[in-house]
């Protein structure tokens, strides 16, 4: 039994916990749950020997026992999957599992593939990390933990990116390595369908506090998403888009017939103005390629984008017509894009607010504008409001908790209304709140159409008028209003219609 | 799946051996004579300062820091070799001068360490320190040394000594990766996550410095024997070749991949340069254009190629 | 008004006030050891010495914002070439420095856009690629001037080099006037603030589509000119050209961004630390040569004060000396014995 007791850890000015108290019991699977920056991911750091706490103890069995290293929490048989990692970019998988084992090389390669073979995973062992998949690398941080071997395995929000096939695959290999010797499990998750399906037992956490411990077997959604909110969820949170389809609008982005160079092939998709347009799929079926083609990121190998921009100063009528091959710049003032993976698609740390606000408006004035430091600082101040943030617009950007940082990005497109937005996955690993207020964004966002990749199909039913399903690079499938639900958009995903024959 | 692995593994030495060849061959070719065991015994000779110190910078690049310093250690120790000579004889002069080397890489470690100086700026610092310290005790190069000489510019079996001294280093290296390599890679590709696999960085750190001094004090040793005399300023010269030995050898600057062994082929491949410019008999002011130009053109020739093979592998 | 001028992160501003603090403390400690340091006349020549440092420095604070083990080894070089070139081109007459000027700033922007394109299309690393460029440009120098350098400043670039309007050295109001208009770029143009974006985190500057690689070329290439304008205001100050008269510049610079506090990681830092920086290398080093003590003695104390600099202020900036820092460093000393048996 393992038991963290009244912890606390302040960051300088910042109270990241105030009294986290937690009981994990070998044998069962542990949910800890909370909206973004109430202090889950510390209490994980503190367990895992990353971070010492100011206060409290942990107790294995009863004993006080000193977390003070990474090193200590080996010795106690604490392993940990981390969210944003433990990989060493430049080594192999091989390596990395060797490193963390302290087994041979050899060995590794002996089991390794199997085990992420079992995942759904499958690729190169001996490639350097940094040359995988987000996809592979979490389930790979899963598989090393996993083979530690260990008495307490600590699970970090590592399934926000796997697709539901291998959420039910992993929890199988958690429970059988739970049948084989009595582990106790510690998972953090934002997504609450994991906590009802999987878990045995939920602590919530609120403003840096435990407040509660339930078995899950006495919990609803509703009540669970209540709990973590602290107050009593509006039942509205699983409706459509709310307005109909924009159907006479004009389209303002269309793909005709685009491959791309790895998985899209032969796609052809039409966003109109005003219309959210999601792209759903298992994992690597080529959904993030055809975003960054979309997104004017990639040349397309084979076929035609064209985006329709208004051209400014003339009326409804005038339009302009951008290509993946036209300036940097002008691409800069048409395509709006935001991206979940944060610290490598989206946000600047130790830059200010103003900065990571404006980032891309500076790339549409050019290098050789003047900048008025007044003009900016005074919008990102009215943009701050607008999104309900505190803060200074000078004020860094790590300082804001993820949810929030993400808003700021999401500010971007407040400042520019743009004709296309590219969203790829935009709220992975945000708390209820914000997402609920990205939300709002998304669906305020009149003046362009938007195309919405998200992991979560509750998310795309939830935001999109129309959902494209790819399936090994194609669109195989899409669905309007009655015919988006769970179970078709399920069944889709995995190349059958909803008549079950295949498709390919 | 396998031999992918060997791949990767060894195609990082790749453009070093591949130099040292086209190189080999261009010197033939313009020498008109053919390659003999003398003229690799010579090479290696002369190449021999540059290649071990590129042995110490690549160890503290691959853990993730560069060592300005190498040039500095190298003139103290030659120094303190030949100063101390005549009055210690040779192996406690050796002695004294190697055990500063060490203590002088101890130094930047600990500096780098817990003084959390970025180790470009901590070594450069030391290599004043260390060259301060030289041509205080030497102002003017002098004085000879004449043991141990003989032994050196000697063969053993038809090779150099040199070649042995290289090899016995290189396979230390190979026992030092077969132990603690995953540690030392580990820290260089990526400081806090080698630390969450609970690896103590703080001494990976210590240790690759403290190892680069003592090994930049050997370059210091090779290169005396070589010129077998004194000389204050002898190492400056070798600092940033070193640098571009590695580099060229196919072992990155941002540390945690590559290895050892391409790094020393591209040093005797830069040294090699030399002497063809030299048989080509063209004015020495040509000297660093051309080597110079031989390090950005392998590096781009190297790179290009790996991107066209990545794109293949793609498609 | 002051806070948004020397606008910054606060590392930044911490790197500010210890800079402030060594410099009262080496002025100080000058006058203690050395009759007649604290003249005006004495801290003057020092102002102007550092003013030549800083020059270069300017080039490799852009180059080190930049990020992505960004640093410009050939800044020394750049001016060696364009001292020589200036020179021989010049060689005293007033009317052939403008176009002798523009020829040499070419010629630097040259140097910058190769070490451009190296970096960014060919992904060599920028210590080794400037460094190559470094060795091309010292080579061409030698192979321009047959190794005997010939040429004079002419009466204007003395002027600028050495001449003084109302007691004021010049090249200190070249100093001043370069500090303020550097700081602009940096802070005021898109082309400043995309750059410490771009330096900050370059895949979310591609995914915000700032256009990185235009940055990264347009960075070297300033640091080029920067270089060779400094090489001219150096032939100015020494009147006659020497062949490597800019390679003390080489490291020296990077060691002045560094002192004034810019890591080397990107992103941060700016103009004002970095002259702050060459002010505090180039107090040292004249205290130093005050001290009459041979110059490996010099070389020898010029290290062990710069290490000490560093260490104090690398322990000072992370904020990190306290109780906490002592302990830390006391348990990983202490760390081999209890971690036996455990080795990786």
């Amino acid at each position: 039994m393992l038991e963290v007791r009244n912890l606390a850890k302040t960051y300088g000015a910042v109270v990241a916990v105030q009294d986290a108290s937690l009981a994990l019991t070998p044998g069962e699977i542990h949910a800890l749950v909370g909206a973004n920056g109430s202090g889950k991911s510390t209490v994980i750091k503190v367990l895992s020997g990353v971070v010492r706490p100011d206060r409290g103890s942990i107790r294995w069995n009863g004993a006080v026992i000193n977390v003070a290293s990474p090193r200590d929490a080996r010795r106690h048989g604490i392993a940990t999957a981390f969210q944003d990692f433990s990989l060493i970019p430049t080594l192999s998988s091989v390596e990395n599992c060797a490193l963390a084992t302290r087994q041979p090389a050899k060995v590794v390669a002996r089991w390794l593939d199997e085990a992420l073979d079992g995942l759904g995973a499958r690729f190169d062992v001996w490639a350097p990390v940094e040359t995988l998949t987000v996809n592979h690398r979490m389930v790979l941080e899963f598989v090393k933990a996993l083979a530690q071997n260990p008495q307490v395995l600590i699970l970090d929000e590592i399934t926000a990116a796997l697709d539901q096939e291998q959420v039910d695959c992993l929890f199988g290999r958690v429970r059988e390595q739970m049948s084989r010797r009595p582990v106790a499990v510690l998972v953090v998750t934002h997504r609450l369908s994991e906590v009802l399906q999987y878990c045995d037992r939920v602590t919530v956490m609120r403003d840096g506090r435990t407040v509660s411990e339930h078995p899950v077997t006495e919990l609803s959604r509703t009540r669970l998403a209540e709990l973590i909110v602290g107050e009593a969820e509006g039942s509205g949170s699983m409706d459509h888009a709310g307005t109909a389809p924009p159907v006479g609008e004009p389209h303002v982005a269309e793909l005709v017939q685009v491959s791309g160079r790895h998985r899209v092939s032969d796609v052809t998709l039409a966003v109109r103005r005003q219309e959210v347009v999601g792209v759903s799929g298992l994992q690597g079926q080529g959904q993030d390629e055809l975003l960054s083609l979309a997104a004017l990121f990639d040349h397309p190998k084979k076929g035609e984008i064209r985006i329709h921009r208004r051209a400014e100063g003339e009326s409804e009528g005038g339009r302009r017509t951008i290509v993946p091959r036209v300036s940097q710049r002008e691409i800069a003032r048409t395509v709006g894009y935001v991206s979940g993976d944060r610290a490598h698609r989206g946000v600047f740390y130790r830059r200010s607010l103003t900065d990571n606000l404006f980032a891309q408006a500076y790339a549409m004035q050019g290098m050789f504008s003047w900048i008025s430091l007044s003009r900016i600082t005074r919008q990102t101040r009215e943009i701050l409001e607008r999104l309900h943030i505190q803060g200074h617009p000078e004020q860094r950007i790590e300082t804001l908790s993820g949810g929030n940082q993400q808003r700021v990005i999401f500010g971007r497109l407040l400042l520019n209304p743009f004709t296309f937005v590219v969203l790829d996955d935009p709220t992975l690993g945000v708390d209820i709140h914000s997402r609920r207020a990205i939300h709002q964004l998304i669906r305020a966002h009149r003046e362009g159409g938007t195309l919405v990749y998200s992991s979560d199909n509750d998310e795309l039913i939830e935001l999109c008028h129309r959902v494209a399903v790819m399936f090994e690079g194609r669109i195989v499938e899409e669905f309007t209003d009655h015919e988006l639900t769970t179970s078709t958009l399920g069944h889709a995903m995995l190349g059958r219609t909803v008549q079950g024959r295949e498709t390919r | 799946m396998k031999w992918r692995g060997w791949l990767s593994r060894w195609v990082p030495g790749f453009p070093g051996i591949i130099l040292i060849v086209v190189l080999l061959t261009v010197n033939i070719i313009l020498s008109g004579t053919m390659i003999s065991l003398g003229s690799i015994n010579d090479l290696v000779q002369v190449g021999m300062p540059l290649a071990v110190a590129t042995l110490g910078q690549g160890l503290v690049i691959i853990q993730g820091g560069i060592d300005l310093s190498i040039g500095g250690i190298m003139s103290l120790a030659n120094v303190l070799i030949v100063v101390l000579l005549p009055t210690l004889g040779f192996w406690p002069a050796l002695l004294v001068a190697m055990a500063t080397s060490v203590v002088a890489g101890l130094i930047n470690g600990v500096v780098i360490v817990y003084g959390r100086v970025q180790p470009l700026v901590a070594t450069l610092a030391m290599s004043f320190v260390a060259s301060g310290v030289a041509l205080s005790l030497l102002p003017q190069p002098g004085g000879s040394v004449a043991t141990g000489v003989g032994v050196y510019m000697g063969t053993f079996l038809g090779f150099s000594t040199g070649i042995w001294v290289l090899v016995v280093l290189l396979l230390l290296w190979l026992v030092v990766k077969r132990f603690f390599g995953l540690a030392i890679y580990a820290t260089g590709g990526q400081e806090h996550a080698a630390q969450r696999n609970a690896v103590n960085v703080n001494r990976v750190h210590l240790w690759a410095y403290t190892l680069s001094g003592l090994i930049a004090g050997l370059a210091g040793l090779a290169v005396t024997l070589e010129i077998a005399s004194g000389d204050a300023s002898i190492g400056a010269s070798y600092v940033l070749p070193s640098v571009a030995a590695v580099v060229l050898g196919g072992t990155s600057l941002a540390g945690g991949s590559g290895g050892l062994v391409g790094p020393v082929m591209a040093a005797f491949a830069l040294t090699e340069v030399s002497n063809v410019v030299f048989s080509t008999g063209v004015s020495s002011y040509y000297q660093t254009i051309v080597s110079s130009a031989v390090v950005i053109l392998g590096l781009a020739v190297a790179n290009i190629v790996k991107r066209r093979s990545s794109l293949l592998r793609q498609s | 008004m002051v806070r948004s001028w020397l606008e910054g992160s606060r590392e930044t501003w911490r790197a500010v006030g210890f800079g402030l603090i060594l410099l009262i403390l080496l002025v100080v400690v000058g006058r203690l050891l050395i009759p007649g340091f604290s003249s005006v006349r004495n801290l003057m020549t020092i102002l102007t010495l550092a003013v030549l440092l800083f020059l270069p420095s300017i080039g490799q604070t852009f180059v080190i914002i930049s990020g992505g083990g960004g640093v410009d080894l050939s800044v020394g070089a750049i001016m060696s070439l364009a001292e020589v070139v200036a020179a021989q081109l010049i060689d005293g007459h007033n009317r052939a420095v403008l176009p002798a000027g523009v020829f040499v700033l070419a010629l630097g922007g040259l140097v910058g856009l190769i070490n451009a394109v190296g970096i960014w299309y060919l992904d060599i690393p920028p210590l080794v690629m400037t460094l190559g460029m470094a060795g091309i440009a010292d080579g061409a120098a030698l192979v321009y001037t047959n190794g005997v350098p010939g040429g004079a400043a002419s009466s204007v670039l003395q002027f600028i080099g050495t001449g003084s309007v109302v007691g004021v050295p010049v090249l200190i109001l070249v100093g001043v006037a370069a500090l303020i208009v550097s700081q602009l770029i940096l802070s005021r143009t898109g082309y400043g603030r995309m750059l410490r974006l771009v330096g900050t985190n370059r895949s979310s500057a591609q995914a915000a589509r700032i256009p990185v690689g235009a940055i990264i070329i347009a960075t070297y290439v300033l640091s080029g000119i920067i270089s060779a304008f400094a090489g001219m205001i150096l032939l100015g100050y020494t009147m006659t050209s020497y062949l490597d008269a800019g390679s003390q510049y080489q490291l020296t610079s990077i060691a002045a961004v560094v002192v004034g506090g810019t890591p080397l990681l990107g992103g941060d830092g700016g103009i004002g630390s970095t002259a702050l920086g060459a002010l505090v290398i180039t107090l040292i080093n004249s205290i130093v040569v005050s001290l009459h003590i041979g110059s490996g003695a010099q070389e020898l104390v010029d290290g062990a004060i710069l290490l000490l600099v560093l260490v104090v202020y690398g322990v000072f900036r992370s904020g990190s000396f306290s109780a906490q820092w002592i302990r830390g460093v006391w348990a990983s000393l202490r760390l081999p014995k209890t971690a036996k048996g455990e080795s990786p």
